[in-house]
């Protein structure tokens, strides 16, 4: 039998347009749980394109609201294409910060919060961002908690005791919680440690817009579990509706469809500090990204 | 219409969650003569929300009741009345949706005739933390005649929908149509 799709149509221009902010920006700057923003008061989206950036902090016990980032990428979506990708930064990558000289990436959350990292980023690679997720170990915990683990491919043992803690066997494998912040907070067990790292996050982050994808295909009403997880484990200052209609798109973009990319760097060092140099080649990802919403 | 409401009303209390709406004949692609399928809705929670008590589960399930009222109309304009299509889809869908849908060839052909629906089915899930999101799966088949040939349609169609201003629109929608015949 021949099957013809009549439509495939998400009402992604209201994304695109905006929808009516609301006042207040009173999310902390970071925590241990999950926080969602705009990085620009009355900022409006770019029509057709749409880009987060996704921030893993360390906060722990002692500093929950001081923190650096440990995991920095910035997730694209074409909303006409439906094409995307993500593009990963090493937190130690060489850059400089508005207003603080030029430092490691990831200190810019810890001096200025979300919004410096993404003017930071924003400057470096001149794509205009729309909105930030931030996620703290407990945030991360609660929410691969909620939805029942992501299957991943592990693709060798991993033993990182002293690290991240992770304990895996190779293989595909449901990682529960505590696994799945173990794999995407390792880094002693990669030749490349960090840059690895940021590669296996994207790769993760992947992982779980195919769980998303295969839950709401077989019930469509799954997508409201990941919202009600999102709304209970998060702090937001993002209205319901922009919430529903960006968890619509992000549904409709097939993981086939999204690039994993991490910034082609070097490795050098600043003073006694160990850094990675961001190549200039980069520029033409990041010309890429801003052009077509995948880099 | 008023049928319609009083067997979604009825849906609310049977626990087998199902209604069967009145048998819509009018229209230009039908006559009242042919038996039209009847209507199946079921309304539910949404996954996420298990732990709610079984008055406050049934008022969540009465605020998707004028969900199916959505639903039966869309697609009773769709399949039995389709010279009606545009000005039903405009109302119930938000402006960007209804012009998509409207630029698809969802339902049957505004020529056809002898429309009968054999099969009409709304699974309507709605979010019990907002009640103001929902989504629906609705499965049609029809058959019918346009011009000397005959045809038989499977229609199946996810539509999300948001409360806007207090009232239920669709907000996205997934559409897939075979002509089974």
């Amino acid at each position: 039998m021949i099957k013809r799709t009549v439509a495939l149509f998400l009402f992604v221009a209201s994304v695109a347009a905006g929808v009516p902010l609301i006042g207040s920006h009173t999310t902390p700057a970071s925590g241990q749980g999950v926080t969602i923003g705009r990085v620009h008061d009355g900022f409006q989206p770019a029509k057709g394109k749409i880009f987060v950036l996704v921030i893993g902090n360390d906060a722990r016990e002692g500093n929950p609201d001081r923190s650096r980032a440990d995991a920095i990428h910035i997730a694209g979506i074409n909303t006409k294409t439906m094409k995307g990708g993500i593009l990963n930064f090493p937190r130690d990558s060489w850059v400089p910060i508005p207003g603080h000289g030029s430092g490691k990436i990831n200190e810019a959350l810890y001096d200025g919060g979300p919004r410096l990292l993404a003017e930071t980023l924003e400057n470096q690679t001149g794509i205009r961002l729309d909105y930030w997720v931030m996620v703290g170990f407990q945030g991360f915990l609660n929410v691969i908690g909620d939805i029942k683990g992501v299957e991943y491919k592990v693709p060798f043992p991993i033993y990182d005791p002293t690290g991240s803690g992770a304990n895996l066997d190779a293989g595909v494998q449901r990682l529960g919680a505590r696994n799945s912040l173990g794999f995407v907070r390792t880094r002693h067990s990669f030749p490349n440690g960090d840059i690895d790292r940021t590669s296996n996050q994207g790769k993760f982050l992947l992982a779980m817009l195919k769980k998303l994808r295969s839950s709401v295909s077989r019930d469509p009403a799954e997508l409201m579990r990941w919202i009600s997880t999102t709304r209970q484990n998060a702090r937001f200052d993002l209205s319901f509706g922009e919430l529903y209609r960006l968890a619509l798109l992000t549904t409709q973009v097939r993981p086939g469809d999204v690039k994993n990319v991490t910034v082609p760097v070097s490795i050098g060092s600043v003073g006694a500090a160990s850094v990675v140099f961001i190549s200039p080649s980069a520029n033409n990802i990041y010309q890429r990204f801003r052009r077509t919403g995948s880099p | 219409m008023v049928l319609l409401l009083v067997a979604l009303t009825a849906a609310a209390c049977d626990p087998s969650d199902e209604s069967a709406p009145e048998n819509r004949s009018e229209g230009s692609a039908t006559s009242p003569e042919i038996e039209q399928a009847r209507w199946k809705v079921t309304t539910r929670i949404a996954p996420g929300h298990n732990k709610l008590g079984k008055k406050r589960r049934l008022r969540v399930r009465k605020r998707a009741m004028p969900i199916g009222d959505l639903v039966a109309e869309v697609y009773d304009t769709l399949f039995l009345s389709p010279d009606r299509k545009k000005a039903v889809v405009k109302a119930r869908f938000l402006p960007a949706t209804a012009r998509a849908l409207l630029r698809t060839k969802a339902g049957v052909a505004t020529d056809a005739s002898d429309v009968k629906t054999l099969k009409r089915t709304a699974d309507i899930a709605i979010d019990a933390g907002t009640t103001r999101a929902a989504v629906a799966r609705v499965t049609v088949k029809a058959k019918g005649t346009r011009g000397t040939k005959s045809f038989i349609v499977m229609h199946d169609a996810r539509l999300w929908l948001e409360k806007v201003r207090g009232r239920w629109k669709v907000i996205a929608f997934r559409v897939d149509q075979e002509p089974a015949k």
